[in-house]
């Protein structure tokens, strides 16, 4: 019996948008979508929030390898090297350059 | 003047085309629009998008299909590309506030929707139904609201999802045969 009741109510249910009028939209939408229209292409252009984010962490990994190889660079110098480096070009303790 | 030959007249840029083209699918798009989001401001967002969607891509309508069935295949991907969206949010949401921080109520409950065009003696079931749609898998959504919503053929929905009539005839079952297990869980779970 309540299985019964219940089939009728679900069917009621599934079948209660039957005779349903369609929703219309608000009269100003018409003048939103020209505005929007009526922006050129790349100006009304936007960029989604997980393109950007993407882009971002593409950017602060490069910059993260880039740091992360020029301190596995400076790390690698012998001391001898730099000494050299430092004489040839004649740069002094104050960091100025010498007479080249 | 013909649909076809409206959007030829949009794609040259003519603004009275694109005003009758609106007038005459603009309820057609927010009522799907509508049942799909079940909320009058996504839902006018969303006819926002199909409408400058069409209004971009007139020129590239080549007759393969009905303008109708073009518009409505703009709309099905405009609000199924929302409702991910929204349900992206959602999920984001959750995590940082799941409590109301005034009342501690779950924020994540979606509200009820009333759908404004329907009969007033069917109010309280058309909620129930909505409810309950919104927890279908998407194509059976779209089967469902295309069929029950916007009352359109299975040849129509065919050719909008780009499958055959058979497989709409076998996506409306299970649509139906998911919402009756979804609908009787509601009403257990009133009952105990």
């Amino acid at each position: 019996m309540k299985r019964k009741t219940f089939n009728r109510q679900a069917e009621d249910i599934l079948n209660s948008m039957d005779g349903a009028a369609r929703a219309v939209p608000n009269d100003a939408l018409f003048r939103l979508i020209e505005q929007r229209v009526s922006i050129p292409f790349s100006k009304g252009r936007t960029v989604s929030l997980g393109t950007l984010s993407a882009a971002a962490a593409s950017v602060a990994v490069l910059i993260m390898l880039n740091l992360a190889l020029l301190s596995k660079k400076q790390d690698a110098m012998p001391s001898g090297d730099a000494r050299a480096v430092v004489e040839y070009y004649g740069i002094l303790d104050n960091g100025e350059m010498g007479g080249i | 003047m013909l649909p076809e030959e409206l959007l030829q007249y949009i794609a040259k840029g003519d603004n009275d085309a694109f005003r009758q083209l609106y007038e005459l699918f603009k309820a057609r798009v927010y009522n799907t629009c509508l049942s799909y989001l079940q909320n009058t401001g996504d839902a006018e967002e969303a006819t926002q998008d199909v409408f400058v969607e069409i209004h971009h891509a007139a020129a590239k309508y080549q007759g393969n299909a009905s303008v109708s069935t073009w518009i409505y295949r703009i709309t099905v991907n405009k609000c199924l590309d929302r409702l991910r969206y929204n349900n992206r949010q959602k999920r984001f949401s959750f995590l940082t506030s799941i409590f109301n921080r005034d009342t501690g109520a779950l924020m994540h409950d979606a509200p009820t929707f009333e759908h404004p065009g329907v009969k007033a003696e069917n109010r309280e079931q058309s909620i129930m139904l909505f409810k309950a749609i919104r927890q279908l898998p998407e194509n059976q959504q779209t089967a469902f609201i295309l069929k029950q919503i916007e009352g359109l053929s299975q040849r129509e929905i065919a050719n909008i999802m780009g499958v055959g009539e058979k497989a709409v005839e076998s996506l409306l079952q299970r649509a139906k045969a998911n919402l009756r297990k979804i609908l009787s869980d509601y009403y257990k779970s009133d009952e105990g």
